[in-house]
């Protein structure tokens, strides 16, 4: 399974994972709205299907949003080698932890 | 989020890598958006490839006006779309099921924008099509409101389900689109032996829609059909690896802009 945490979060800068999740949630508010996410909690643990109910075509919005944001991050490589049921299932952790070891 | 104005609309467009060929991605009716292709195909595509995806009007993100979803409409999008976008050389197209149909009909139209085909479980309106999907459509715009799917519905009260129903309830219930697609003109052998571009197209053993397959590949001069054992309908979800491995393969194969359309001192556009 290629989205495997290779670093465990323990382990990751705390202040770049900081900001990571930060950029995170921000885009998010502008994909989807800052009224729905301001009730929701969002951590390294919380799952974009099932616990921000987030739709897939909001979560390719999402991911163009990172995109645009962290342009040396290789996104089209990264969803290429997911399955459709690990795009599904994905933590907000799985995603800052990749996007945090591309930054280095 | 990217938006382009495209014959008179906002369409929600995702740009995707770079190369040689472009790729335009179109999904199915409905219940679908750009990220069935974007879960499963366009990013294994976009590492070699330009890859472009929208969500057709009416559906994910896009303009969903309450008139206008003819074919032509559609088809007409995609004009204005390579326009907007000042893609002038011959593009690939990959459709999937109703997508399959519109990119059908927009290589019968401008051929000269077209390299290629991917055709997933395509669509194309034999006779007697449009009034079997209007009519499927008009007993889902019913169905939604069963109380078995409504139980459903109560206890899977999510905010992606309950948009994607009242989407789905105003598209079904609120535009033109059972008229439109009632309308849609029946064509068959003739119309599709004059689509010269080369093309794959990839179905289900078992789908409703396998005649369409076989039909393709007699009357397509240049189509390669690929047919998966023991699959229905829906096999860019249900057998993604096996549809990704046949659109790879055969993409690999193709020259970028399409055979009729190399230059002749090899320098492309």
């Amino acid at each position: 399974m290629s989205v495997g945490v290779s670093m465990p979060i323990a382990e990751m800068d705390p202040d770049q994972t900081q900001s990571v999740l930060e950029a995170v949630r921000s885009v998010l508010m502008d994909v989807i709205g800052e009224d729905y996410l301001m009730d929701v909690p969002i951590t390294l643990e919380t799952t974009f299907e099932s616990d921000l109910e987030i739709e897939s075509v909001e979560f390719v919005a999402l991911a163009e949003g990172l995109q645009e944001r962290y342009t040396e991050v290789d996104f089209v490589t990264w969803v290429a080698d997911m399955e459709v049921h690990e795009l599904m299932n994905l933590r907000v952790g799985q995603l800052v932890e990749f996007i945090s070891r591309c930054l280095g | 989020m990217s938006w382009v104005n495209a014959n008179g609309l906002r369409l929600h467009v995702q740009q995707l890598g770079r190369g040689e060929k472009t790729v335009i991605f179109l999904h199915g009716l409905v219940m679908d958006n750009l990220s069935s292709w974007y879960y499963t195909m366009a990013n294994p595509v976009a590492r070699d490839a330009r890859v472009i995806l929208y969500d057709l009007r009416g559906h994910g993100l896009s303009e969903r006006p309450r008139e206008g979803y003819t074919v032509a409409d559609n088809v007409a999008d995609l004009l204005g779309l390579l326009d907007a976008l000042d893609i002038r050389h011959p593009v690939y197209l990959a459709g999937n099921s109703y997508g399959g149909l519109v990119s059908l009909a927009f290589t019968r139209e401008y051929p000269e924008r077209v390299a290629g085909l991917i055709l997933v479980e395509a669509h194309f309106p034999v006779e007697g099509w449009g009034e079997q999907v209007a009519g499927t459509l008009e007993v889902g715009g019913v169905w939604v409101h069963k109380p078995s799917v409504l139980a459903w519905r109560e206890a899977n009260d999510k905010r992606h389900h309950r948009r994607r129903f009242a989407a789905a309830e105003d598209f079904i219930m609120k535009t033109s689109l059972i008229a439109d697609l009632r309308d849609v003109p029946p064509y068959g052998r003739e119309e599709l032996s004059t689509i010269s571009c080369p093309a794959l197209a990839v179905y289900g053993e078992h789908s409703d829609v396998i005649e369409r397959g076989h039909d393709l590949a007699r009357w397509l001069p240049s189509c390669q059909l690929e047919v998966l054992s023991d699959a229905a309908h829906s096999i860019l979800m249900d057998r993604t690896k096996e549809v990704r491995g046949h659109v790879l393969e055969w993409l690999e194969k193709q020259p970028a802009h399409g055979p009729a359309h190399e230059p002749a001192n090899g320098i492309g556009d």
